[in-house]
């Protein structure tokens, strides 16, 4: 059977069913059917070409409105181009940092042109071409057919959004992206084109934003309710009140989504809701907090939304997007293990209803990998580990890309020439399920006991006085071993009492004394364009005597 | 409301979404050395959205960069008509 590429299916949508809504800044929905898009999809390609773009030549994306980005991004791939989607100016403030990242994002790919909404013109201090989403609105639509593309061929550039100082570019192959999108739809969610529809507030320069809510729904033909990134931050309500408006069934995003738009929930609010149609609330693409997930669900529970919709999932963007997928149907897997012995590397379970039998880890399951992919779980000479041990998480099959662009070491280290892909998270398999505890290059080395220091933070920011995901742990050199820091962004009026509720928490629940405890003031921890906290440069930060502590 | 109110209003926003304490606030402010993270400058945002009844475009946002730009964005705003 012959390859079957994206563009191959827009091909095909020729009627009046629903295929893409965007949120507008007027709060009105903006409708196009599937005859609708396509018509779309050839206007921009034509004006891509017509901007003097040929096959094969890479074209960098503002990935900020839905609307207008969609269609340049579907156009260039109908148009045979290979996009490259990067991410938009932040909303208020703090414009130098995102025009240095759209320098090194910019530097990396290497781009023909670039592609922005007209009113970003001036913000962009990018040399070269630039090309309006406007200027490609007006052309007239291209005639012929998608320009053919085979399995092996790179269809676009997807940076990685992980925590390192210079941005990795994913060359995503067509065949990948099919397999992973194919996968996910059919496999991970069991999408029905005639009932489902989904909906996501996501970044879509992203891969969860770009593969889980344009390309994977476009495969099977999901209809997608689009809101801007934007509509979310400043009212995260808007998230499940679209979910409700929309009679949406699948969405998903990160973990501190989830605690935010529980956080910020009002009963009053959820009451009015009917969330009951909502099948797959899918969480992944961080460190995943069983806490979180219960306040969730306990916050939107009088809408009628189901404990067993939520879906933890692993994935990452070397393998296109998803990698698990649970079971749809269950309630969530925890596995209550010895936090010591997790130290020491092994997932032992904990005993039950042992009282003082020692502190205890719960770790939230991922489902098993897609059919056709492999997971095994390694260690640190690449030699496959049993159940319970942990380790790190490679993965194979037909969703992995080959390579970075431009980076053949960063290449080498990550990709392996037998397809192997070494995935720098730390878990354990239990059946074939896949418990994910950690990042490896982050992992805390304190005498030889191994722990994330995710584990660490959350316990940390849930102290009174401390800012939620405003703690960063990491370790300092010392004589005889590394030593355990704690960064923590607090209050003023809390510093007083503070480091020894951190000693004692860790102490109490870890096991882990802590030889530092640094507070500082709120927005002083460092992070990632996706507000992730980026550990090593806190660390660095913190060595180098840089980070100001509260008096 | 004069610039007086406004920066009154915004002190107190800024106690309220991050439950510290700031020094008055003036004009000349630049946002990104207020000490709150940008999730909490939007929360700022629309919480004082909220005690005037109003909603800044995003695109006013954009070019907020002091204290003084932000006054100028809510007081030139439209009242509010649809959401919530």
């Amino acid at each position: 059977m012959s390859f079957v590429w994206l563009t191959d299916v827009l091909a095909t949508y020729d009627d009046d069913r629903p295929a893409h809504e965007y949120l507008g800044p007027d709060g009105e929905w903006v409708r196009l059917s599937r005859r609708e898009l396509l018509r779309e999809v050839r206007v921009a390609a034509a004006g891509l070409v017509g901007a003097g773009l040929r096959p094969g030549d890479r074209v960098a994306m503002v990935a900020g409105d839905p609307g207008p980005f969609v269609g340049a991004f579907l156009g260039a791939l109908w148009a045979g181009l290979v996009p490259v989607p990067v991410p938009p100016p932040p909303l208020l403030g703090r414009r130098e940092p995102w025009r240095e990242l759209l320098d090194t994002v910019l530097s990396v790919a290497r781009p023909k042109a670039l592609c922005l909404p007209a009113a970003e013109r001036e913000l962009a201090r990018t040399v070269g071409p630039l090309v309006t989403y406007e200027e490609l609105a007006g052309a007239p639509p291209s005639e012929g057919g998608p320009v053919p593309r085979g399995p092996q061929d790179v269809v676009y550039l997807q940076f990685s959004s992980g925590s390192t100082a210079r941005p990795r570019a994913v060359a995503a192959r067509a065949g990948a992206v099919m397999a992973n999108g194919l996968a996910i739809m059919r496999e991970g969610v069991n999408a029905d084109a005639d009932t489902d529809r989904g909906l996501s507030w996501l970044p879509l320069h992203h891969d969860m934003g770009l593969v889980g809510f344009l390309l994977a729904p476009l495969a099977v033909g999901v209809p997608t309710s689009f809101l801007p990134t934007r509509s979310f931050v400043r009212d995260p309500g808007s998230w499940m009140r679209a979910m409700h408006e929309r009679s949406a069934t699948l969405t998903f995003a990160p973990n501190f989504a989830y605690a935010l738009a529980a956080r910020r929930s009002r009963p009053e609010s959820v009451a009015a809701l009917d969330l009951s149609r909502v099948r797959v609330a899918g969480c992944g693409g961080e460190p995943i907090n069983r806490e979180v997930l219960r306040r969730f669900t306990e916050a939107f529970a009088p809408a009628g939304l189901r404990p067993e919709a939520v879906l933890p999932c692993y994935g990452l963007a070397e393998s296109t997007l998803a990698v698990t997928f649970p079971p749809g149907g269950r309630p969530l897997t925890v596995d209550r293990i010895d936090a010591e012995a997790l130290a020491r590397g092994s997932a032992v379970p904990a005993p039950d209803g042992v009282p003082d039998a020692g502190p205890v880890t719960e770790v939230v399951g991922c489902g098993s990998a897609f059919e056709g992919h492999g997971l095994t779980i390694r260690d640190e000479r690449g030699r496959c580990l049993a159940d319970r041990a942990v380790g790190e998480v490679w993965v194979t099959g037909p969703s992995v890309a080959r390579g970075y662009v431009g980076d053949p070491e960063a290449t080498g280290r990550t990709f392996g020439r037998d397809g192997w892909v070494r995935t720098g998270d730390r878990g354990y398999l239990v059946d074939g399920e896949l418990f994910v505890t950690g990042r490896a290059k982050d992992l805390l080395i304190v005498r030889g006991s191994n722990t994330d220091p995710q584990r660490v933070e959350w316990l940390v920011e849930a102290l009174p006085g401390a800012r939620l995901g405003g703690v960063v742990a990491c370790t300092r050199p010392a004589e005889e071993t590394e030593e355990l820091v704690v960064v923590v962004e607090c209050r003023e009026s809390a510093a007083g009492g503070l480091p020894a509720q951190v000693r004692s928490v860790l102490g109490e629940q870890l096991a882990m004394a802590v030889h530092d405890v640094v507070l500082v003031r709120p927005g002083t921890i460092p992070r990632t364009t996706s507000g992730k906290p980026r550990r090593q440069e806190t660390r660095r930060r913190y060595l180098e005597g840089e980070l100001v502590h509260v008096q | 409301m004069t610039n007086q109110e406004l920066l009154d209003l915004l002190h107190q926003g800024l106690h309220r979404v991050t439950a510290r304490t700031f020094a008055p606030l003036s004009l000349q402010d630049k946002v990104d050395e207020l000490g709150v993270d940008s999730l909490e400058m939007l929360e700022l945002v629309a919480w004082a959205e909220e005690q005037t009844d109003r909603r800044v475009p995003d695109a006013k946002l954009h070019a907020v960069a002091t204290v003084g730009d932000l006054c100028a964005v809510l007081a030139g705003a439209p009242v509010r008509t649809v959401l919530q």
